[in-house]
């Protein structure tokens, strides 16, 4: 058997990684993602199960994204977050990264009636609507409205 | 005047409104005025149902109305009302030594007029917003605010109880209790369209002017250039659906932004050569601080409060002043139970003018080049040092982790010191009472007047000076 130099071996497990992630890339787009990112950074509370896909269809629907400045690059940045994260402990900017997945997660739970149930995780999450201050306005769940002289 | 005009203004936003309200109250009811608007107006209401999906409308963006290859962007409000449609509605004043950052500190430029000067003109233009503020500032005030301040977040409590004056609940234009057409401000946390109208804006607040029997108002009117004999502007040139018209004028006042009050000047063929230069923002950095144990709770408003602790001093002398912004939107820490054990601040430094940085004439007269090379390294070398002072003065809260971004914001949304104020033109181009130095019929309000911009956020101050232009003007 033919031995393989080791700048060959390297370069090929770097295509290899290169395939997958974009094998992953084409299967899972955004909406997929975020649904596996919601059902995996929120698996110790209970949500009723067709939140997730109710919160992406209404936010594709409504051009959700595109108001909260996720433009195309944001989302493709997210996608390979999601999928480079599960496979190395760090990469570049992978703190804005997190932030943006807790944007996505905040702005799912905001549709939820979680805030309103005052954060208790014993109770079922029910999705509500999507979260738009201006058809619920006054609704910030950390606000002095909800938490006078706090 | 028979064929003409006593006041043109252009531009219906802040530095036009409050100008043309002083006008309006002191002047005789026989008196001409007309207003060039180069947008549209589009009702709150319109706005509104814009915002809830049940309206469909064309809003000019500010990116279409002029022309830049340097990737900076600039943003305003080119419609009825200006910036007051996009604004938050931060007003702070700013500091008494703001106004001489050249004789304390030896940087930038003195102001030819002073704190004191101004002060009430601030007094006068916080009653008009009804603007919500706390009892003590680090600026001198003579009375309290109309409307009481906003609550401060459990963690802006600790930094208050730190810092005392030099950390307040922010004084604002959104309103804390309902006042007049306004509701009252209930943090929904998307102040360019205030879901609830709380928001002080030229339509809810200085709309009435526009209906007075004197003001004739045409949209859709970009003025262009004025012509001038021997000193003194005869008439304006601007095009009002595609056509070119003139309209003859006594006096003159540019109201327009700090790109488009310098374009009309060049475009007029102003041989002052400050004329144009020194276009500059603020520059923006976001810290997130992650708490072991501190739930940050009970804010009320999109920005619960400032922070004055790296603003003014001695380091001026070397970098920049920073005005801290406590966040209060709806964010949240993407950990259990530990969901808003966050905070997210905005740093904001002062930028310096520099003459490099400038708005220039383009092939079309319509539209403005743009030339910024980017901001000074007085800015930089305050942004430097950032995590020293973030340490420095938010070290004593149980901070767990600290994300201090890599990169400045793209715009903090105001524009500044394109036609400058100053005791002559040697340095700028206009006087203290900001009449224009050669044009002595024109008078150029707005924040392109800003000798020095500071951190702070420029409305306020511009408003105040449009008054004090105003009455300076007529007496």
């Amino acid at each position: 058997m033919k031995k393989i130099s080791r700048r060959k071996f390297i370069k090929l497990i770097l295509l290899a990684v290169a395939a997958v992630l974009a094998g992953t890339l084409v299967i899972f787009d955004f909406n997929k993602i975020v649904v596996q990112m919601l059902k995996k950074d929120l698996a110790h509370l209970k949500i009723n199960p067709d939140s997730f896909e109710k919160f992406v269809k209404e936010a594709d629907d409504k051009r959700h994204w595109a108001g909260k400045f996720f433009d195309w690059k944001k989302k493709q940045f997210v996608r390979f977050g999601f999928i480079v994260d599960s496979l190395l402990p760090s990469f570049p900017y992978k703190y804005k990264y997190v932030q943006y997945r807790s944007d996505i997660v905040g702005d799912f739970l905001l549709s939820t009636d979680f805030f309103m149930n005052r954060m208790d995780s014993n109770k079922t999450i029910n999705y509500i609507g999507l979260y738009n201050p201006y058809a619920r306005p006054c609704s910030n769940p950390f606000s002095n409205l909800y938490y006078p002289e706090t | 005047m028979s064929d003409g005009y006593d006041l043109i203004v252009v531009g219906t936003g802040f530095a036009s409104s409050f100008f043309l309200k002083h006008y309006l109250e002191h002047s005789s009811s026989g008196k001409k005025v007309l207003v060039l608007e180069r947008g549209k107006f589009h009702p709150y209401v319109d706005r509104l149902a814009l915002k809830k999906g049940k309206k469909q409308l064309q809003i000019t963006k500010a990116g279409k109305t002029y022309t830049t290859d340097f990737g900076k962007i600039w943003v305003f409000d080119p419609n009825f009302g200006g910036s007051s449609n996009c604004w938050t509605g931060c007003t702070p004043r700013f500091l008494p030594n703001d106004f001489k950052l050249k004789t304390l500190y030896g940087v930038g430029q003195d102001w030819p007029i002073s704190y004191d000067d101004l002060d009430p003109y601030y007094d006068q233009v916080e009653k008009i917003m009804s603007i919500s503020g706390p009892d003590h500032t680090p600026f001198p005030r003579r009375s309290s605010y109309p409307l009481p301040a906003h609550q401060l977040s459990t963690v802006d409590r600790l930094l208050q109880e730190k810092y005392g004056d030099l950390y307040i609940s922010q004084p604002t234009a959104r309103a804390s209790r309902a006042v007049g057409e306004r509701g009252a401000c209930c943090s929904s946390s998307v102040c360019d369209l205030c879901p609830v109208n709380a928001k002080f804006t030229i339509e809810n607040g200085l709309g009435y002017l526009y209906s007075d029997p004197r003001v004739t108002i045409k949209y859709n009117a970009q003025v262009i250039g004025m012509d001038s004999v021997q000193g003194i502007v005869k008439s304006v040139t601007y095009v009002e659906e595609g056509t070119t018209r003139t309209a003859k004028g006594e006096t003159i006042v540019l109201g327009a932004n700090a790109i488009f009050n310098a374009h009309i000047l060049l475009n007029s063929g102003d041989s002052n050569p400050h004329t144009g230069t020194g276009i500059c923002e603020q520059v923006g950095v976001f810290v997130r601080m992650y708490y072991k144990d501190l739930d940050n709770l009970g804010g009320s408003s999109i920005i619960s409060a400032n922070g004055y602790m790296m603003y003014d001093g001695d380091h001026r002398k070397d970098h920049a002043a920073c005005l801290i912004e406590s966040f209060n939107t709806p964010f949240i820490r993407n950990e259990a139970g530990k969901w808003r054990k966050l905070s997210i601040f905005k740093f904001i430094y002062e930028d310096l003018p520099q003459k490099d940085n400038k708005v220039a004439l383009s092939d079309n007269e319509l539209s403005p080049d743009i030339i910024f090379n980017g901001p000074s390294e007085y800015v930089n070398k305050g942004i430097a040092r950032l995590k020293q002072d973030v340490n420095n003065y938010f070290g004593f809260l149980p901070i767990e982790k600290l994300e201090i971004d890599n990169y400045s914001q793209k715009t903090e949304f105001h524009i500044c010191s394109t036609t400058k104020m100053g005791q002559s033109r040697e340095n700028s181009v206009i006087d203290e009472n900001m009449i224009h130095h050669e044009y002595r019929n024109v008078v150029v309000v707005g924040s392109s007047a800003y000798p020095s911009i500071t951190p702070a956020n420029p409305t306020l101050t511009l408003s105040a000076l449009s008054l004090r232009a105003a009455e300076k003007y007529l007496s």
